[in-house]
């Protein structure tokens, strides 16, 4: 899902730097990294990282993968999901060049932040009658929201940046993002719903009290 | 004479509609792309940039079967090669190629490379937030 270098325009990843910079001070302001936490939040963390880089083939001719950004949310909360996830992301993009440096505040945005926080409410609006299903509805909402907003950010770019009709960064309008980016990701979505089911089920069997209660 | 100037004018006329074609054995330069495998990343677009034009590209097309994208440089300097797929995959490679329009060596990071050292940053920065918190703790 990650956005590569050169398919964003400056009218676009100039405010998004702003935006997200915001957001990671405004987290840094809300999230308290407990000692006896971070053992737990650090390989969360590397887990969400590792998912990142498993792509799964499908039709078409590209891959999709997991992001793991749920996990955290429903774990520690959405503030920490999306400074974690941040985190990572920006280690993707400076360190190994995985995703683009001017793609990266939308990834922020669209990965950690709407991603982070659609799985805290979706989570919230479920999990008193349905606990399971709760889980498995924030990893799905995890994957669909942000891939939406991915899709309108690539979308908009021949509208906003193009010359002589020429579009100057990404090349593709909405009518085809939308559908690209967001139908392969209804798949990916269950999956990732399902893992976080498993691995949240998992660690609040074994592991209870650690972890807040949303 | 008149006769023999109209032959000549429609003979050269039909000869301008005959596409010839010739067989190179040219240095080429072929760049392949995958996520996991060879083929996942078949026939989507890509666009050649020569050095010094940004603006026209020297070659439009998609990439081959094994996803592959494949061009014959013409001059040396910097070459770009821009491949991007309808859902927002994609990369911009940039190709040096010297005077004997072949590619100079560029170093590439092994994936597993990439995913040690990242797991290895985020362990050492959570390692020193630890030490850091526990300290202030104490």
């Amino acid at each position: 899902m990650h956005i590569p270098d050169g398919f964003i325009s400056p009218q676009t990843y100039l405010p998004a730097f702003g935006l997200s910079a915001i957001l990671v001070y405004a987290a840094a302001k809300r999230t308290a990294f407990e000692v006896e936490r971070i053992p737990f939040i650090a390989g969360l963390s590397a887990l969400s990282f590792i998912l990142m880089f498993i792509t799964i083939p499908i039709l078409g001719g590209t891959s999709v993968h997991l992001i793991g950004v749920a996990l955290m949310s429903v774990l520690f909360g959405p503030w920490m999901g999306f400074i974690t996830l941040s985190l990572v992301l920006t280690l993707q993009a400076f360190l190994l060049g995985d995703g683009g440096v001017t793609s990266l505040p939308i990834n922020i945005i669209a990965m950690a932040f709407f991603g982070s926080f659609s799985a805290h409410y979706a989570y919230r609006l479920l999990h008193t009658r349905f606990p399971k299903s709760a889980l498995f509805a924030a990893g799905y909402a995890s994957i669909l929201i942000p891939s939406i907003i991915i899709a309108f950010a690539l979308g908009i770019q021949p509208l906003i940046a193009s010359d002589a009709g020429k579009p100057l960064y990404f090349p593709f309008g909405l009518d085809v993002t939308l559908v690209a980016v967001i139908a392969p990701n209804l798949l990916v979505g269950a999956l990732e719903g399902s893992l976080t089911l498993m691995i949240v089920g998992f660690l609040h069997k074994h592991f209870k009290g650690l972890f807040i209660e949303n | 004479m008149k006769t023999l100037f109209l032959l000549t004018f429609f003979l050269f006329n039909l000869l301008a509609h005959d596409l010839s074609h010739t067989i190179s054995h040219a240095k080429s330069v072929a760049v392949s792309f995958s996520f996991a495998t060879n083929e996942d990343f078949a026939y989507q677009s890509y666009e050649i940039y020569a050095p010094g034009n940004e603006q026209i590209p020297f070659s439009v097309g998609r990439t081959d079967a094994l996803s592959r994208a494949v061009f014959i440089p013409n001059q040396k300097g910097e070459w770009l090669l821009k491949v991007f797929s309808e859902e927002g995959h994609g990369k911009i490679v940039k190709l040096d190629i010297d005077e004997d329009m072949r590619l100079t060596t560029q170093m590439q990071i092994p994936k597993w490379l990439k995913i040690y050292s990242g797991l290895i940053t985020i362990f050492l920065l959570f390692a020193l937030l630890f030490i850091y918190k526990q300290s202030k703790q104490q």
